[in-house]
């Protein structure tokens, strides 16, 4: 009886790891197929059918970001946009949310949602305008603002339902032991949405580190993103796979980082019932 | 002697003056004469795309500021993200970009009729701003033709000439005999010989829209097809019918898997990896050809000039210049730079590293015949295509359109539909274009 209560459970826990497998395979594959890319020589890459398993390991590509390209300086300046962005889309975007959910401003979340559905292209030629009158073209600054426009939303959007998750109750209780407006938010609604805040710095990380658009207009040689490194590897009637791959495979890797680092913040978290009903 | 010595003095100041007054009295007289160092000290900003020809050209750069005493800095940026860049930056009126690099083939009469281009014809014919070993007739008619716009103004000094050209296996031709076609009505029998699927497919040309586009005319030219006849769409035309017909059915029967999709990329990777015995297409693509670590055909591929038709002989040929913007402060030294980017000097280091350029000069030059990277043949065909060259695409406004028009019925012939019928659902279309952009 034991016995076969612990067979089901292990035949249950392979086959939940077995269907999680069939379902990242399609993904993961993607990401096989990039690693073996960069590592292969141009000759090989082209082949067809590709080789998956055996072929001619060359570091060539790797090489190539390193020496043709300044790979670090793009890697710093994709820092520190994708940084800066993030950053002052928490300070703007989570006390923006808070005031939406708490206040019900449907008016006002709508507003901000129509900025992330027009298409970034339309923003361009007035920014442009702008940041040169400002002298701002090739900053760090103007690079910033402009990657809000994708990242605030989404802060903005996400956070709102964490927000009104959030228990009034415990809120009042706050209010009437004689916290402020501000310190509520401050000390009991933003500890408790931990999670969503992760998960949409995560998102809004994500979205300004792979923007490319707005990138390739307003910066400069000295502030140049990745994105646009991947792209330098495409010539007039030429692509070369291997650096390309190379390059693609290192872009992803401190995404991948970020979030398997903030991860855990999303997982733990979450531990509502303060509030009896 | 009081009036004499008054009179020295007046000639030694005059002297003196003249001394001060020397290099602003002298120079109208220096203009006269041409000099690189005219601009010394300005700063330049070029918007450059990354292309062969560019590679060659960013590494001489700092030869062009020790000559001419300038600062150039510049932006290397794929085609399509500089092309939106220049957009951003013309509309933004921000007089930021003094000369680019400009792919006329798609940009010409869109740039011109937004007038981003500062007409080169005035500064050409001064003296004092073009050396005097610049020589504007050594351009090839194809190549000047294609920097002229249709009032006579010359937008551009042109860099790149990228000619379609015969690509074909030597190694597999030679057993059998066989040698290029001289006449299109040669080609059907030839590729039928050399297909012998799966390990070789006879022909391979680009099936995908839009890319297909600039292939095409390879057959419709001499089929004696037109793109527009007396400022009409004239994609209906019989000559049309049989060229789209030859396109579509030489890849249908002879091309391989799913070339309806296939861009210049799969095109030329099958072609490299051994796949395909003839392949006709830029001449550029054979600097990957022959380098062993991009090809398994290196030494085997023959190259000659595209074969010709009732129509006539003919090359598509897409032409890629260096411009001056019109809202440059510097215009003048802009000049400067896309001179000297397309003077004889440049174009023979460039055709010596396998990129081909327009100017006849360069084709005998001994430097070239000394160290050539690519065979004979190779410099043979792109010759013979320059001079048979004429502008492979329609010079409208709406060249992306058309491509995309043309493209689909090649696509939809390419899949089994009948070129009489698609090419009237494209006629309609083109002329739809032309009414709305052109006029």
């Amino acid at each position: 009886m034991v016995r076969g209560g612990a067979w089901r459970r292990r035949l249950s826990t392979a086959g939940f790891y077995a269907l999680a497998g069939v379902f990242m395979l399609p993904t993961v594959f993607v990401f096989y197929w990039m690693l073996t890319l960069s590592l292969k020589p141009q000759i090989e890459a082209t082949a067809y059918p590709p080789s998956f398993v055996r072929f001619t390991v060359t570091l060539a590509g790797y090489r190539e970001v390193f020496t043709k390209y300044p790979f670090f300086l793009y890697t710093w300046n994709s820092l520190v946009v994708a940084t800066g962005c993030t950053l002052l889309g928490l300070a703007v975007g989570l006390p923006a949310a808070y005031s939406i959910a708490r206040w019900r401003q449907q008016r006002l979340a709508v507003v901000i949602l129509v900025a992330r559905i027009i298409p970034g292209i339309a923003y361009l030629i007035p920014w442009y305008i702008f940041f040169r009158s400002l002298r701002m073209v090739d900053t760090y600054g103007a690079l910033i603002l402009t990657h809000l426009i994708v990242g605030l939303p989404i802060i903005i959007w996400v956070m709102i339902s964490f927000f009104e998750d959030v228990p009034a109750d415990l809120e009042d209780a706050a209010l009437i032991d004689g916290c402020s407006h501000l310190g509520v938010f401050w000390r009991v609604a933003l500890p408790l949405v931990k999670p969503g805040v992760v998960a949409t710095a995560i998102l809004s990380f994500v979205f300004s580190w792979n923007n490319f658009l707005f990138s390739v207009i307003l910066a400069g040689r000295q502030t140049r993103t990745l994105p646009i490194a991947v792209y330098n590897m495409i010539s007039y009637e030429e692509i070369n796979w291997g650096t390309l791959a190379a390059a693609a495979t290192l872009i992803t890797l401190p995404v991948l980082l970020v979030a398997l680092l903030a991860q855990r913040h999303i997982v733990t978290g979450l531990t509502f019932g303060a509030v009896k009903q | 002697m009081s009036a004499r010595r008054f009179s020295r003095r007046t000639f030694l100041g005059s002297v003196v003056a003249g001394a001060a007054a020397g290099p602003f009295v002298w120079t109208p007289a220096r203009a006269q004469g041409f000099t690189w160092k005219r601009f010394q000290g300005k700063e330049l900003f070029l918007l450059l795309t990354k292309h062969p020809f560019i590679d060659v050209l960013e590494k001489n750069i700092p030869e062009f500021e020790s000559l001419s005493g300038m600062r150039v800095k510049w932006e290397t940026l794929p085609e399509i993200q500089a092309r939106q860049k220049m957009t951003v930056e013309m509309t933004a009126n921000s007089g930021g970009i003094d000369a680019f690099f400009t792919s006329l083939h798609v940009e010409k009469k869109r740039f011109w009729k937004a007038g981003w281009y500062h007409p080169l014809n005035k500064f050409l014919a001064d003296t004092s701003l073009t050396s005097p070993d610049f020589d504007w007739n050594d351009f090839t008619p194809g190549a000047k033709a294609g920097v002229t716009q249709s009032d006579g103004s010359i937008s551009a000094l042109a860099a790149f000439v990228d000619a379609n050209v015969f690509f074909y296996r030597k190694d597999l031709f030679g057993p059998k005999g066989l040698t290029p076609p001289k006449t299109l009505a040669d080609l059907e029998p030839l590729v039928q010989k050399l297909h012998a699927p799966p390990g070789t497919y006879g022909i391979v040309l680009r099936g995908l829209k839009n890319a297909n586009a600039t292939q095409y005319p390879s057959i419709l030219f001499p089929m004696g097809g037109t793109y527009l006849k007396d400022g009409k769409a004239a994609l209906d035309s019989k000559e049309q019918v049989a060229a789209l017909e030859m396109y579509t059915r030489l890849l249908r029967q002879y091309g391989p898997p799913g070339v309806v999709n296939f861009n210049w990329y799969e095109c030329s990777a099958s072609f490299m990896q051994g796949q395909v015995a003839i392949y006709m297409d830029g001449v550029n693509f054979a600097s990957q050809f022959e380098d062993a670590a991009k090809s398994r055909v290196v030494g085997k591929v023959g190259y000659a000039v595209l074969p010709s038709g009732p129509g006539g002989h003919f090359s598509p040929i897409y032409i890629t210049g260096m411009a001056v913007s019109s809202q440059s402060a510097s215009k003048e030294a802009a000049y400067l730079f896309t001179q000297w980017a397309t003077n004889k000097a440049n174009m023979i280091r460039e055709l010596m590293a396998g990129v081909g350029v327009g100017r006849t000069s360069t084709w005998d030059s001994a430097e070239v015949k000394a160290k050539p990277k690519m065979p004979a043949d190779w410099y043979q065909a792109y010759q013979a295509s320059l001079k048979i060259g004429r502008q492979g695409l329609p010079e409208i406004v709406g060249v992306t359109e058309y491509r995309d028009i043309i493209g689909v019925a090649i696509q939809k012939g390419i899949e089994g539909a009948p070129a009489a019928q698609v090419l009237a659902q494209a006629q309609k279309d083109f002329q739809d274009l032309l009414n709305r952009t052109e006029g």
